[in-house]
């Protein structure tokens, strides 16, 4: 019979039973997934199951690892993203989070870009943790984006970005998220962009303060190559503060045009 | 000549309109016409596009016929070109 093996493709004698596999492919796991549901004592296994064998705190080899975490991916998306480069402009609100979105979907390379610190203001929105607080964002970033995912590739630059050195920075990437706070910042680093990369997508956000409705925060394609993600209203501002809600919806809207692109499905 | 005006954001709200269709001179440039657009639509308009010295604001994007301008160029509108105007705003 077949089934799958830790999402891998197994052959197996009919009378295979779950422990009997245990005992032949990883005596010393300590969790058995039998379709979705830990199982506590030996079962009958039938074609078409899927077998996971774990051990506990033990981190998977890549392929395993790949093929158990693109177990729920559309089939087809972790081919097409695992060979993509991200760039990421800014690790604040919408970069922490847009990155940890693109690390779990398996995006293969993500350039993470920005010069400051955790400080425990970020916590309300941030992709960062308590005992982060004072290490630079895009090394505590790229730590928890390697917990979630060790074998993507995080690139994480500690650099000021500006007018000079976006466009090299940002040159290897096949699609870049702009994710400052400051409005000015974010067009700056779509005109540095355009300017030297024309046809590169740039997905931008634009609006997603507040605690308006999240329905309002959309995706619109400006130009081939130009997306932006909010309301295009509701602005930081001392009375509109930005909270995790709709900066988390602003992040994984940008996440998902990123993978959109990726896919090749250019509509917002 | 003629070009066409898309607004996005608090642009379109300021000028309640999504876009439209402008007579402008031969030869008018990016700031020329915000600051054509600022007489017609007034302070609110005026406020989000330039500084109180007139200056193009750095949170303006601009797209001329699909290409986004560095506005420090101050580029030349042609005729028939198709114009987006875009507020970036704050937060992240």
């Amino acid at each position: 019979m077949l089934i799958r093996l830790n999402e891998r493709e197994t052959d197996l004698p009919a009378d295979m039973t779950l422990y009997g596999i245990r005992a032949m492919y990883k005596s010393d796991a300590d969790l058995v997934i039998l379709n979705g549901a830990p199982v506590r004592e030996d079962a009958p296994i039938a074609d078409g199951d899927r077998v996971v064998l774990i051990k506990r705190g033990e981190i998977p080899g890549r392929d395993e690892l790949e093929a158990l975490m693109a177990a729920r991916h559309t089939p087809g998306v972790h081919e097409r993203v695992k060979n993509a480069v991200v760039g990421i402009a800014g690790a604040g609100g919408l970069g922490s989070n847009a990155a940890a979105a693109l690390a779990r979907l398996g995006v293969g390379t993500i350039i993470i870009v920005d010069f400051d610190v955790v400080e425990p203001s970020n916590l309300n929105r941030q992709h960062y943790f308590v005992d982060q607080i004072g290490t630079p964002k895009v090394l505590a970033l790229a730590d928890t984006l390697r917990r979630i995912h060790p074998y993507i590739n995080v690139d994480p630059r500690i650099v000021r970005l500006d007018r000079t050195n976006c466009a090299s920075l940002f040159a290897g990437a096949d699609i870049v998220v702009e994710a400052f706070d400051g409005a000015e910042a974010k067009s700056m680093l779509v005109e540095s962009m355009a300017a030297v990369f024309p046809k590169r997508p740039v997905v931008m956000a634009s609006g997603l303060a507040g605690h308006e409705s999240g329905n309002s925060i959309i995706t619109r394609k400006i130009s081939d190559g130009m997306y932006v993600v909010g309301d295009l209203v509701n602005e930081a501002r001392p009375g509109r503060g930005l909270m995790s809600p709709r900066v988390g919806i602003a992040a994984h809207h940008q996440a998902n045009t990123v993978l959109r692109l990726l896919l090749g499905e250019t509509a917002a | 000549m003629t070009i066409r005006v898309e607004y996005f954001g608090q642009l379109a709200t300021v000028t309640d309109k999504r876009e439209e269709l402008r007579e402008i001179a031969e030869g008018a440039t990016l700031r020329e016409l915000l600051h054509d657009l600022a007489d017609t639509y007034g302070r609110p308009f005026a406020a989000i596009v330039t500084d109180t010295d007139g200056n193009i604001r750095p949170s303006l994007l601009a797209l001329m016929n699909g290409a986004v301008v560095d506005k420090t160029d101050n580029p030349v509108i042609g005729d028939g070109s198709s114009l987006k105007l875009l507020s970036a705003i704050a937060g992240g």
